[in-house]
């Protein structure tokens, strides 16, 4: 049985609060601002009640992109990632590159994904894995190229071969790091989808979020925001367990989300 | 006398850096035989970790040779196992999947190796502690799972890399005697290099005394104290005197290669 300090009670407390003071917040700048600038944290929930059924389309649409442009960026930034981690000369040789891609502002490249690819799925798809495949690729790098000299010392004393290296002493040794990196990955991933969805679609919650904002519907509006906020604080969460299993288990900090 | 288990022949190892040569191990020569107890100590930087990493296989001398029954050593094998000075247990697994970890990556069955790495576990007296993980445990109970994995596989030899070195001195002495009894009942030969002179004197059947770089066989003392020992042998005239000349002697070595320091640094400042 789980006993929780009175520290980890403060926590989950806090954790608590935080959305009951934007919540209040939010009712603050609606009194300031009024209508129509504005709507108000219950105008917004009704107008989601009201309209979850004609939205559920664009966010099983915008979920179903999500989870495919993910699977890409993830297996293929944790293939190179690892495999350029493996390599002195290549970890030096790329990890300017990467990092100098990875800081370039993504979304001013974005004509040029229209260009190749028009208003099509691939298009988003293309958009938001080019946003994703970054961090995890950096972050596998990183892991796999400072796993300790002695693991891989004992891998040749017990004359291993490459797979049962990878199998078990590499790809153990670099869980913990490639979790956060997965969780990074998944949070670009998604920033990619929603601003292909919002410049270039027909379909998805990015595209919503804009025909409401042409409309000059805030209740709208924010209705999607809290579909969006909802989507991320899902998966972002399963992850977050995902990151507290391992890390318990080789001792690291835990961020008891129980 | 009966054919040595492991044979250390005319052995040297040069190292080529920036066109300069560095000979770090010459003309080593010694002998271990079936359960012996060997350790090798030697002044810092004499070598003795590149000639523990010759004796396992992970490099190769540049001339000469280490057999184990007659049988070249060429690179790490199964007669082989090693002990690292770092901390070297898997923090994923737990204390008994570590100890299985050597017998699972040589294919044996699960209930098998599951069956022996529990009785190594408890030989190693970290019975109730089978399903913690390496943070759970101490310094000492750590380099205990690294003993334990090694021994499981029943190597015909351990080569063990300062297993100890970085627990404090009483700590060292006490793993020292459980060590001692633990390759009693195991059988196992060792060969241990250390810095630390009391756990030289304490465990050894035979100490190979290296000098200051390029490291050479300088001494080669064999140990009179009565088996089986325990920490009260500390107490006995027969372990200062062992440890008087190992003392002595790696005065004698660290003396020279001060002088030798001396005169390099003095030979710069003049220039």
């Amino acid at each position: 049985m789980k006993i929780k300090t009175s520290q980890q009670k403060w926590y989950a407390f806090g954790r608590y609060m935080v959305p009951v003071a934007i919540i209040i917040l939010w009712e603050i700048i609606y009194l300031m601002l009024g209508e129509p600038a504005m709507a108000s944290p219950w105008q917004s929930v009704v107008e989601l009640k009201e309209n979850a059924n004609r939205w559920l389309g664009d966010m099983g649409n915008t979920v179903f992109t999500l989870l495919i442009s993910f699977i890409i960026a993830s297996i293929s930034g944790v293939i190179l990632g690892f495999f350029i981690g493996l390599s002195a000369f290549w970890t030096k040789t790329l990890s300017p590159l990467l990092l100098g891609l990875y800081s370039i502002p993504k979304v001013t490249l974005y004509p040029i994904f229209l260009l190749i690819f028009g208003l099509t799925l691939q298009g988003r798809v293309a958009f938001s894995v080019f946003h994703g495949i970054f961090p995890i690729m950096i972050i596998c790098m990183e892991a796999t190229r400072t796993v300790p000299d002695i693991y891989l010392k004992l891998a040749k004393s017990y004359r291993m071969s490459f797979m049962q290296k990878a199998r078990q002493i590499l790809i153990p040794a670099i869980m913990p790091q490639l979790v956060v990196g997965l969780r990074m990955s998944f949070s670009l991933c998604f920033l990619g989808l929603i601003l292909a969805e919002m410049f270039a679609s027909y379909e998805g919650l990015g595209h919503r979020l804009v025909h409401y904002m042409s409309l000059n519907q805030p209740s709208s509006i924010l209705a999607i925001i809290i579909f969006i906020v909802f989507i991320a604080f899902f998966f972002t969460f399963l992850f977050l367990i995902w990151q507290e299993k391992n890390e318990q288990k080789i001792g690291k900090r835990q961020i008891n989300l129980s | 006398m009966a054919e040595p288990l492991m044979k250390v022949e005319n052995l040297t190892k040069v190292y080529n850096s920036d066109a300069k040569e560095v000979v770090a191990l010459k003309n080593i020569e010694f002998t271990v035989q079936k359960g012996e107890f060997i350790s090798i100590v030697g002044p810092s930087g004499c070598g003795k970790t590149t000639l523990l990493e010759i004796l396992s296989g992970l490099r190769l001398p540049t001339t000469g040779s280490v057999k184990i029954k007659g049988k070249a050593v060429t690179g790490p094998q199964r007669s082989i196992g090693i002990v690292f000075q770092e901390e070297s247990t898997f923090p994923w697994r737990t204390v008994l999947e570590n100890v299985e970890f050597g017998l699972q990556m040589q294919g044996m069955p699960k209930a098998e190796y599951r069956d022996k790495a529990h009785k190594m576990v408890e030989l190693v007296g970290l019975k109730g502690f089978e399903n913690s993980y390496p943070f759970e445990l101490s310094g000492g109970m750590r380099q205990r799972v690294a003993i334990a994995r090694t021994l499981v596989t029943q190597p015909e030899i351990v080569v063990m890399d300062e297993p100890f070195g970085a627990l404090d001195e009483q700590t060292r002495l006490i793993l020292g005697g459980e060590l001692l009894k633990i390759v009693e009942q195991t059988k196992a030969t060792v060969v241990l290099v250390t810095h630390s002179i009391q756990e030289a004197a304490l465990l050894s059947d035979k100490i190979v005394v290296l000098s200051a770089r390029p490291g050479k066989v300088k001494y080669l003392i064999k140990s009179t104290l009565p088996k089986p020992r325990d920490a009260t042998a500390l107490t006995t005239p027969e372990f200062a005197e062992i440890t008087q000349k190992l003392w002595s002697s790696l005065e004698e070595e660290s003396l020279t290669k001060r002088h030798d320091v001396d005169n390099d640094s003095s030979r710069v400042v003049g220039q």
